[in-house]
Parts: C-alpha cells; structure tokens; sequence
C-alpha cells in the first residue's frame, strides 16, 4: 500500500486537477461549475492547488508553439482518416445517446464555435469537422458545421486552415472575401487596412470578393493573391513558402514589405505596441527574418539597416522615427 | 434585535476590500470583457458577465493577483458556458462552445509570462514523455491540437469520460515530474 505517500497536498492537488478536466467536459452542468467554485472557496489551500493545477494545463497548451510536436501530434490526429469516421462515429454516437442517455446528441447540431487565440504564440485547434486551424498570436474565427455546409469566419488575424476531406464544401469568409475550398492548405489573413492576403500551400482555392470592382479568381498551389478592400484581386504572385511556413514555428520572413505590415504583424506577438506615425516611414520596404516577439531584434535591424530610430511613449508604445 | 455571536460578527462585517483587490479590479474589468466579446458575447452581455465574476471574485479577495487573475478568468468561462446552455439557439445569437477546446493559454497573462520564457515548457516537454503512451496522447491532443473531449473520444475509440479521467491523470503525473516546488512563485502575488 503507498497511502502514506499521499500527503494531504497531493490529495488536494489531485482534487484539483479532476475539476480542471471536469469542467472542460462537454456534460459538465452548470450546478457542477457551482459546486466547484465553493470549493475553492473552502480553503485556501484549494485555491493553492487549483491554481498550480490551472497554470500547468494551460503551459501545456503553449506547447502548441513548438512546431516539433505539433507535427508530432498532427501526424496521429491526420484529418485524412477522419473520412471513414463520422458515418460510423455517428452510428456509434446513436448507440451511446441511447445506452448513455443523450450524452451525444450534441453531435451534427449546427452550432458555431468560437475560435480566438489571445496568446502570444500560434496555436493550433482542431474544428468539429477534423480541420485543423492554426491561429495566429491575436486570431479569431467563428466555425459553424451543417449538415451541408461548413463555414468559416475569419474575424480578424490570420489563419492556416487544413481541410478535412468531405463531401460538404467549406466556405471561408475574410471581410469582403469568400474562399471555397475542398480538401487543401491554405491560409487567410484580414489586415488592418481592409486588405485580405490569401496563400494556397496545396490543393485548390477559389476567391471570390465583393464590392465595387468585385471579381473571381482560381488559385494555383504555391500562389498568393491579395485582395483590396475594393474587391479587386491583384495578380496572383509566387508565394513565399518561407514567409508562410515561418510564422508558424515563430519566425517572421520578410520580402520588401511595408514597414506598416512588418509593425502591425510584429505586434501580434508583443505586449509593447511598435508605433508608425510618419506615412513615408509606414511605406519603406523592410527585408529579413525576425524572431516573433522579439521587438529588440527587429529595433536593432531597423536602426543599422534603416536608420530607425525608436523612442518609447509616455502611453508605453515604442514610436519609430527616422534617425535625425 | 437578533445579534450574531460575536466570533461570526467579526467575519461577516462588511470589512473594506483590500486595496490591491480594488486595484485588481479596476484594471482587469477591460480586458476582461474584451476577453467575453472575443467568445461571442454582445458589449453589453460582456459587461453583464464581467460585473457577475467581479462579484463573485470577492469572496478569494485574500489571494494575490496571479491566483486572482486565474480565477476570475475561470469563472468567466464558467459563465459563458452556463449561458451556453441556457440561451436558445438563434441564428444571430451564437452559441458558445461550451465543451470548448477553446482556452487559449492568453487568457491568464499573469505567471504565463513565466513560462513564455522557454524554460519551463522544455521542463514540461519532457516530463509530457515520461506519462504513460496513452496518458500523454490524449493529454497531447487536448492541449496541442486542440481537440474536445468528444473529437478525442471518437479518435482514439474511447469515451468521453475516460478522456477525462487522462487528462486528469496527466497533470498529477505532470506535477509528480516537475515537483510541486516549480510553482511557489505562482502562488504568490
């Protein structure tokens, strides 16, 4: 017998660790949410426990930044397999709702789920459908799967969307954009200005925009197209895959870009905001790599290479200006 | 006129929130209800919700901040997931997703930041491979992929319940590894 090893601390901890998993379960009931804030309530050594309980399960989900074991990982959860598994997931799914009273009858129910990544590095959430979306620092989607249709709502930030196969066309909305899409890589971004940049990585994308010069347009693999905030779609340019692929595993690739582009994406990943006031600055074309986060880096790239200056503001911002 | 007894009358005195509570509250109110609008709530639900958790935060107002940030953020998700289940299912009112992988890691910035700095996620990388196969890929496709309790049960052909019973296991195991002292500072204000 090991009782004597579990010290009252561990007991607690162990407590504490079942409500975390309990409280994400999707028959958690709302008497059961009740029931566990008056436990913490108890004792502060609850509160204690939780907390450590909490916080390791949510460094658990930075993980989702190391781009080895999200591969790791992606490669056991291969949406590909998924084919196969709703008819009999729902068959089996029919089964348990009956045996286990209901428990998943939420299954099919057209509901739209929120995706919003507030942290500092890319995350990766798989959607009802099997897709996988990673969403970058400062990213929000809203997925609603039907029974005919899947639809995606870019809300703002930018995302790589790995389509599960199926029979039901997924529809991405990004501001004035629509993509459709059947079983492909791509990704999507809203830029602060209007503008919506999308990269197709392999399969097949087709753009649709609206507004004033409203247009249409078939993306090849390895294509990246923009489209303005009046509806037109510039002309489809090779796509960076460094550039692509770098923001994932924490690394910003850039290729003659506004500075205004380098800022804004730079900041998704900094709690300090870089500022650019002065327009002819906002538009000098910037080139490098850049570490996601690190603001010194970038500052110290500017200034040698650029002659930026950087000065911090009285509200915390770090305004950039040119070197007198 | 009913007088408590003395030792209960000290407690239940409305005694002045302390100031650090007070300050807390003040600053966490914004970026909490942007937090609740980012999950599908109106601006005027987002202050509903807020004002509910900041009520019913009171009563750990002893704790420090790092404690408090991670509970308040806990009962707001407790909240959208009890309105969740309450509210009708309109077309223009979205549902939350209540059985939600969707917890991303930003919502607690406080003793987070800590750990952002890379040290103790390759700590917690590998006391993750020391748990037990199946522990871990669960644990794994929670917490990295992204996937409910429900996409995991039907992945790995197990059920829901026993999809939390992992992950439950895992964080014991992951505490075991670690030791419970790599979080002090946690506890702290």
């Amino acid at each position: 017998m090991r009782v004597a090893e579990h010290t009252p601390d561990e007991q607690t901890f162990q407590r504490a660790s079942e409500w975390v998993a309990r409280l994400e379960a999707a028959d958690c009931t709302g008497a059961e949410r009740d029931a566990f804030e008056d436990w913490l309530a108890e004792h502060p050594d609850h509160v204690h426990a939780w907390a450590q309980a909490e916080t390791l399960h949510q460094q658990a989900a930075l993980l989702a930044a190391d781009a080895g074991l999200r591969t790791h990982v992606a490669a056991q959860a291969r949406p590909a397999r998924r084919r196969w598994l709703p008819r009999l997931a729902i068959a089996a799914g029919l089964c348990v709702a009956v045996i286990g009273g209901g428990l998943f009858a939420i299954d099919g129910n057209p509901a739209t789920h929120h995706y919003a990544n507030d942290s500092r590095v890319p995350q990766q959430r798989t959607l009802e459908d099997g897709s996988i979306a990673t969403l970058d620092a400062g990213a929000a989607l809203a997925a609603r799967v039907g029974w005919r249709g899947r639809r995606i709502e870019l809300e703002r930030g930018r995302v790589q969307l790995q389509v599960a196969p199926s029979a039901k066309t997924l529809r991405v909305h990004a501001g004035n954009s629509t993509l459709r899409d059947i079983g492909t890589t791509f990704q999507v971004e809203r830029r602060g200005d209007g503008r919506v940049d999308v990269a197709l990585l392999e399969g097949a994308v087709e753009v649709t925009s609206s507004g004033a010069q409203a247009s249409r347009y078939l993306l090849q693999p390895g294509q990246q197209v923009q489209v303005l905030p009046t509806g037109r779609i510039q002309p489809a340019v090779a796509m960076s895959r460094p550039a692509a692929e770098g923001w994932l595993h924490g690394q910003l690739v850039f290729d003659g870009a506004p500075l205004q582009e380098v800022v804004e994406r730079m900041n998704r990943y900094s709690a300090t905001p870089l500022v650019v006031d002065d327009p002819a600055l906002a538009s000098l074309a910037v080139s490098g790599t850049f570490r996601a986060g690190d603001a010194q880096q970038l500052l110290r790239a500017l200034a040698l290479g650029w002659s930026i200056a950087a000065r911090q503001r009285a509200d915390g911002a770090v305004e950039l200006h040119r070197q007198p | 006129m009913s007088s408590p007894p003395p030792v209960i009358h000290r407690v239940s005195e409305p005694v002045p929130l302390p100031e650090a509570f007070a300050v807390f509250v003040r600053d966490e109110r914004e970026p909490l209800c942007a937090f609740l609008r980012a999950r599908g709530a109106s601006a005027e639900d987002a202050e509903d919700i807020a004002q509910d958790c900041m009520e019913r935060l009171i009563r750990y107002r002893a704790h420090g901040t790092g404690e408090l940030r991670l509970l308040l953020y806990r009962i707001a998700r407790n909240r959208l997931a009890d309105r969740g289940r309450s509210l009708p299912a309109r077309a223009h009112l979205p549902l939350l997703d209540d059985h939600a992988p969707d917890t991303p890691a930003g919502s607690t910035p406080g003793p987070l930041r800590q750990a952002e700095s890379g040290q103790m996620l390759a700590l917690l990388r590998q006391a993750l491979f020391k748990l037990p196969e199946r522990c871990r890929q669960v644990y794994l496709l929670n917490r990295v992929s992204g996937m409910s309790y429900t996409q995991i049960a039907r992945h790995c052909g197990i059920t829901a319940n026993t999809v939390e019973k992992h992950i439950a296991r895992a964080l014991q195991g992951l505490r075991k590894e670690l030791g419970p002292d790599s979080f002090r500072k946690d506890g702290e204000t």
